[in-house]
C-alpha cells in the first residue's frame, strides 16, 4: 500500500516536469522542402509571409525574396534570399519576411540560431548598399530582439553589426564581411539576452557580441523577421541577405520540476519510515 | 564628319499581347530590373508612375557593341483609360578599325497597349519604330545605356575567422 502511495506521489510530482517536457518545442526552417526558385511572395514558402508584393514588368514577376542554393559551410542546400539582386521597390520601401514561431511557447527561455550571409558583388555596376536586419517579434508586432546590419562607411565589403532588445539597438565594434558565412545565436532568459556569432561552418565557437537587457514579455515572441532596408537610391543596389537553418527553441528550465520530484520523493520516504 | 539620318517612322505594326517579352531574356537570371518612380506628362498633366527598366550590352570579337534597353511604364492615356508603354531600344555600334570610331544605329520601338487598372491587356498594341544612324562616333561619345546585368555571386561562401572583441 505504501509503495503504491509512494509511486502515486512521485507520479503527481512529476506532472510539472512532464508538462514542461511536452511544452518544450522548437521550430526549424531549413527550406529543404522548397525548390530553388520558389518565391516567398504569395505564400510560396511554407510558414513564411512577405509583406511587400513582388513587382512585375515585361510579363514577369521579379522576386524580392526567393529560394536559391547556397553553401554556408555544411554543403550546398536551399537557402532564403532577400534583397535587390533581381528587383527593387520603386519607392524604396522595406521588405520583410516573417517566419511563424507561434507553435513554440516561450515561457522563460529562448534560443535562436541561424546561418546568415550578405551576398554582394562589389565589382558589379550596382554600387549602392542597403541595410538588413533579423528580429524576434512579439504578438504586438514589436521587435523583442534585433540584429541589424548597416553598411560600414568607407568599406564596401563590410556591414556593421547592431544589436539590442525591446525595439532598440546599439552599435557594436563588430562587422560581417560580404560573401562570408556566419552563424548567429540569440539566447534570451528572464535575466538577460546574449547575442553571439561565429563562422557558418561552426568550425569554432561563437564570439560574444553583447549581453544586454532581457526581452520584455518573452512569452509573447511569436515570429522571426528578416528585413531589407533600402538605404541606397532606388535601383542602385543589387545584393541579398541569405539565411538558412533557422532553429528557435524553448528549452524549459527543468530544475524547479526536478526539485519538486526530489522533495516529494524525500517526503514519501520519510513518511514511510 | 558626323551626321544623323532619321529613317521614316514605321507605323501600324499592330499585334496583341506581349510578343516582345523576350527582347531581353530576364529568365536567364543575370539581369536586374530597376524600378523607379518617374513623372510622365500626358496632355500637359504630370502623372507619377512606376517605370521598370533593364539593359544589357555585349561586345563581339570584332569590336561591335550591341546594347539593348527596355523600359515599361503604365500611365493614364489622357482620356480616362490606362495604357502600358514599352520602349525597346537596340544600339549597334560597329567599329571602324581604320578610324577607331563607330557607326551607330539606334532602333527604337515604342509599343503602346491599352490595359485595365490591373495591367491586363484590353486592346491592340500599336508599335512605332524609329531608326537613327550616327557615323564617326568616338568611343567616349557612344552614350550607351548603363547595363543592369550582373555576375551572380559564388554560392560557395567564405568562412571568416572571428576574433573576440572582448
Amino acid at each position: 500500500m505504501m509503495t503504491k502511495l509512494l509511486k502515486l506521489r512521485v507520479a503527481l510530482a512529476s506532472l510539472p516536469l512532464l508538462g514542461s517536457a511536452m511544452a518544450a518545442t522548437s521550430v526549424t526552417y531549413d527550406f529543404e522542402s522548397s525548390t530553388s526558385g520558389d518565391l516567398f511572395g504569395g505564400g510560396g514558402v511554407s510558414g513564411w509571409s512577405q509583406d511587400t508584393a513582388n513587382p512585375t514588368a515585361f510579363g514577369k514577376t521579379i522576386p524580392l525574396a526567393y529560394i536559391s542554393t547556397t553553401n554556408f559551410g555544411g554543403g550546398s542546400s536551399n537557402a532564403a534570399h532577400l534583397g535587390t539582386q533581381f528587383a527593387n521597390t520603386a519607392d524604396n520601401s522595406d521588405t520583410t519576411l516573417t517566419g511563424d514561431l507561434s507553435s513554440v511557447n516561450f515561457a522563460n527561455y529562448l534560443t535562436a540560431s541561424f546561418s546568415l550571409a550578405i551576398l554582394d558583388n562589389s565589382a558589379d555596376s550596382f554600387e549602392g548598399r542597403d541595410g538588413f536586419s533579423v528580429a524576434l517579434r512579439n504578438a504586438a508586432g514589436q521587435q523583442a530582439a534585433t540584429i541589424g546590419f548597416t553598411p560600414t562607411v568607407g568599406v564596401n565589403e563590410s556591414w556593421d553589426i547592431r544589436v539590442g532588445t525591446n525595439g532598440s539597438t546599439s552599435p557594436t565594434s563588430l562587422q560581417v564581411l560580404g560573401l562570408s558565412s556566419y552563424n548567429f545565436k540569440i539566447v534570451a532568459t528572464e535575466i538577460s539576452t546574449s547575442f553571439s556569432f561565429g563562422p557558418g561552418d561552426l568550425s569554432t565557437g561563437n564570439v560574444g557580441i553583447l549581453n544586454t537587457a532581457p526581452i520584455t514579455s518573452l512569452n509573447t515572441v511569436n515570429s522571426i523577421v528578416f528585413g531589407h532596408d533600402p538605404l541606397a537610391d532606388a535601383g542602385t543596389s543589387s545584393h541579398t541577405l541569405a539565411f538558412d537553418d533557422i532553429n528557435v527553441q524553448n528549452v524549459p528550465e527543468p530544475s524547479s520540476s526536478l526539485l519538486m520530484v526530489l522533495c516529494a520523493g524525500l517526503m514519501a520516504i520519510r513518511r514511510r519510515r | 564628319m558626323k551626321f544623323k539620318t532619321l529613317l521614316a517612322p514605321l507605323l501600324g505594326c499592330v499585334f496583341l499581347g506581349s510578343a516582345n517579352a523576350q527582347f531581353i531574356d530576364l529568365g536567364a537570371g543575370g539581369v536586374k530590373v530597376v524600378f523607379k518612380t518617374v513623372d510622365i506628362v500626358v496632355n500637359g498633366i504630370t502623372f507619377p508612375a512606376t517605370q521598370a527598366s533593364a539593359s544589357v550590352m555585349e561586345t563581339a570579337a570584332d569590336g561591335t557593341i550591341t546594347a539593348k534597353r527596355q523600359t515599361q511604364v503604365q500611365v493614364s492615356d489622357g482620356s480616362g483609360g490606362v495604357e502600358q508603354r514599352v520602349t525597346q531600344e537596340t544600339i549597334v555600334a560597329t567599329l571602324d578599325t581604320v578610324t577607331g570610331t563607330f557607326d551607330v544605329q539606334t532602333t527604337t520601338e515604342n509599343l503602346t497597349t491599352p490595359v485595365d487598372t490591373n495591367g491586363a491587356v484590353i486592346g491592340a498594341t500599336t508599335t512605332v519604330t524609329t531608326v537613327v544612324d550616327d557615323e564617326d562616333v568616338t568611343e567616349n561619345a557612344l552614350d550607351l545605356p548603363p547595363t543592369t546585368s550582373f555576375i551572380a555571386v559564388d554560392p560557395e561562401l567564405d568562412i571568416p575567422v572571428l576574433i573576440s572583441a572582448e
